[in-house]
């Protein structure tokens, strides 16, 4: 039974190991895309089209911010992802260029190649309601040179950017009566829709640039740098699947702003799952508006495809907790001086945010399962450990005293004795890590390595509480499962004995 | 050779001198009571034969081995030791708990069985509770288990911590009439730690008076009504009330 237990684990971790390690053998293309919308559609296209030229494709939807997308190409977890040429300029090849040539001149030592633009820019902008263009015939951003009674509301990011609204009013000699309002991006929509301000910054490809009607100002004098949406690659992947080679000829320049704009708004706006946007795009349907699943059909949906890789998180990890904390928790029990440096320490470490937790482990072991794998084990250290030594430290002294004069060995003593007085204890801090992993396994999704967080942290991006629901579910009904599973192994594993004498 | 020998043995917890210079023997065979107050120090001087205690100094032996804490676990097996309530493990049954040294020592089978049902008969234990959990045992049949564990591995010497202490009277005098029958029986060294002068004399043939960590007189019951070496040995006999002078 137990040696059942310990090969299942062993398969399970063996299993994780070559999932994560199947990017690099060529057999499977693996798609990342970033976590917003954007790059969820056009990594979905990439995705789409390898399949139909009859590439085995794995998509890692929404694997984190660019430091993480990029740092998983470098390292081959993935082979492609959509990327915007001012990004690369500015956050990862650093070279200050950020034409094509130059910024292909600069990641092709580390192994990647860039794609032809796929044709639409996604910039910083500046954007007008309909009706004021109208009246004062505002179509560039030197147009506003002449009206300074405009009222201007700003995110705050892009206020504060040297590239952002300083450089920008510099160049243009721009000069309101009013200072520019600092304003969350979301709500500035809403602001320019009610009328309470007249400009705005957008992103160019905002899905809320079509819906709310605004018109967006032509940068005139070039003071934006390109961010043309592109796609990055291992340099070997056109090679290594021929399909990936047609991918880039079918996308090339074959996306204008426009059509990203209504992509983004029917995903973000009115809930089309964005694999179907992005069939339907490449399919050139218009595709409707609604043909969402229900809740239910989603949740079982999403139970299906993240529940496995949810629970073999929890269980390796738990595993590896257990082989580790039970051991530690003996430690701290027999050598007090360790103990109280080994229960310190775990207990700063469960201080630690999670999110922080599993970011330290990146520049280990990348992203993916294994890191995810290696802060949940640390994460539920800590309770296995206190436990393991609160319930030894509680054995009352006469029975410790018994078993020493009894002429026990120290390890006879431990395994026939106070390990067996111990067990409910034990067992509970073992609950508690487990319920606690089956949680935090929800954040591992945010460092690619799946699960039910998939669906939370894409429903989060897209602010679609339903997807969120779909993945918050089933992970709070496993918890639940889980606390039930413990009813029944405490059965098998705390003898009937002290089971019996808890109950009288 | 005694079967048991401290010799002037001393022991301070912190600054508080627990056990003063002090020195005592067993012969074979021999039954002594060790009695006194709560905090004497009577309890210290039985762990320290057993190594749970080590004395600061002054030498302990158990027959011609000096206990020592390489020693100590070989000693543990050539002693029995009884304390109040038993201290029986929960998470086994009586008879589990009775032979998890032997068990653990590649005793089985039919031989070990023999062995557990000879004990219940001398410790007064109806073999049907063997297989109960300590938790549904009465007090007065876990403290024969407790007797049956002690005895398992046929000890030279049996200590006993105030075995009956938690007992009420009724089961009390039954288990002493017990107890003394398998002393009896058995032949074997028993020192026993109490605070009861009636128990002591009707279960040992000689008596040790202890007080503030030292022993204060060593005789019979007699010696000590009849010629206390000590004003506290009078106080200490004197304080035990009889039926008769409450009746009076």
């Amino acid at each position: 039974m137990k040696q059942a237990l310990v090969t299942a684990l062993l398969v399970l971790m063996s299993l994780a190991v070559t999932r994560t390690a199947s990017a690099k053998d060529g057999a499977t293309m693996r798609v990342g895309s970033k976590r917003f919308v954007e790059s969820y559609i056009l990594a979905e296209m990439v995705a789409q089209l390898a399949r139909e030229g009859g590439a085995s494709v794995e998509h890692d939807q929404g694997l984190g911010g660019t430091a993480v997308v990029f740092r998983a190409i470098e390292d081959g977890s993935i082979d492609v992802y959509p990327e915007y040429t001012g990004t690369l300029a500015a956050a990862t090849v650093k070279t200050g260029a950020s034409d094509l040539a130059a910024l292909r001149a600069a990641l092709a030592p580390r192994g990647l190649a860039i794609s032809d633009p796929l044709g639409f820019e996604n910039t910083y902008a500046l954007a007008v309601s309909r009706s004021v263009a109208t009246k004062l015939g505002l179509t560039k951003v030197s147009d506003l040179v002449g009206h300074p009674d405009l009222r201007v509301a700003m995110s705050h990011e892009f206020l504060g950017r040297r590239d952002g609204w300083p450089g920008l009013a510099e160049r243009y000699g721009l000069a309101f009566a009013a200072p520019p309002k600092a304003i969350d991006h979301a709500l500035a929509y809403e602001a320019i829709s009610r009328g309470e301000s007249d400009v705005i910054d957008v992103y160019t490809t905002d899905a809320k640039i079509g819906r709310f009607d605004l018109v967006v100002l032509a940068d005139d004098r070039r003071f934006f740098p390109p961010y043309d949406a592109v796609l990055v690659y291992r340099a070997d992947l056109p090679a290594r699947v021929p399909a990936f080679a047609k991918v880039l000829e079918r996308l090339r320049g074959a996306i204008d702003a426009t059509s990203m704009q209504k992509m983004n708004a029917r995903a973000e706006l009115d809930g089309v799952p964005f694999a179907r946007v992005a069939a339907d795009f490449l399919a050139k349907r218009a595709g409707s508006a609604g043909d969402r699943v229900g809740l239910l059909a989603g949740t079982l949906d999403v139970v299906k495809r993240h529940g496995p890789r949810h629970l073999m998180l929890v269980a390796v990890s738990l595993a590896m907790s257990i082989a580790v904390g039970v051991p530690l928790g003996i430690l701290a029990y027999a050598r007090r001086r360790v103990g109280a440096a080994v229960l310190g320490l775990a207990g700063v470490v469960q201080t630690i945010p999670s999110l922080a937790l599993f970011c330290f482990f990146i520049p280990l072991f990348g992203i993916g399962p294994v890191p995810a794998l290696a802060a949940l084990f640390v994460y539920g250290l800590l309770p296995i450990v206190r436990n393991t030594h609160a319930g030894l430290v509680s054995i009352p002294a006469d029975l410790r005293d018994s078993a020493i004069a009894i002429g026990l060995s120290p390890s006879e003593r431990l395994r026939h004795v106070e390990l067996p007085l111990a067990s409910r204890t034990i067992l509970a801090g073992i609950k508690t890590s487990a319920v606690v992993a089956v949680g935090s396994a929800t954040i591992a999704a945010f460092i690619g390595a799946g699960g039910f967080g998939e669906p939370i942290s894409t429903g989060l991006s897209l602010n679609d509480v339903t997807m969120i629901m779909e993945g918050a579910i089933p992970a709070a009904a496993m918890a639940l499962l889980v606390e039930g599973a413990f009813v029944v192994i405490e059965r098998a594993v705390v003898p009937r004995g002290l089971r019996e004498s808890r109950e009288v | 050779m005694a079967a048991l020998a401290l010799e002037r043995v001393t022991k301070a917890f912190g600054t508080r001198a627990v056990i003063r210079e002090t020195s005592l023997e067993l012969a074979a065979g021999e039954k002594l009571a060790l009695i006194g107050p709560s905090g004497c120090g009577k309890s210290t001087l039985l762990r320290m034969i057993l190594g749970l205690v080590v004395p600061d100094s002054g030498t302990v032996r158990v027959g011609d081995v000096v206990v020592s804490a390489s020693s100590a676990r070989a000693v543990r097996r050539r002693v029995g030791y009884v304390i109040q309530d038993g201290g029986l493990f929960p998470h086994l049954t009586a008879e589990e708990n009775v032979t998890l040294v032997s068990r653990l020592n590649g005793r089985d089978g039919a031989a070990l069985r023999a062995r557990v049902s000879e004990l219940a008969e001398l410790a007064g234990l109806p073999e049907a509770l063997l297989s109960r959990f300590p938790h549904a045992l009465s007090g007065g049949e876990r403290q024969r288990v407790g007797l049956m564990r002690a005895l398992m591995l046929d000890p030279d010497v049996l200590l006993l911590d105030e075995p009956l202490g938690a007992l009420d009277p009724i089961v009390r005098a039954r288990l002493q009439e017990d107890l003394r029958d398998a002393f009896r029986k058995l032949e074997k060294s028993v020192l026993l730690v109490t605070h009861d002068m009636a128990e002591a004399a009707y279960l040992a043939d000689s008596i040790a008076v202890m007080r503030d960590g030292a022993i204060v007189q060593r005789g019979t019951m007699k010696d000590l009504v009849d010629a206390p070496a000590h004003p506290f040995v009078a106080e200490f006999v004197g304080a035990q009330r009889t039926l008769t002078e409450a009746l009076r």
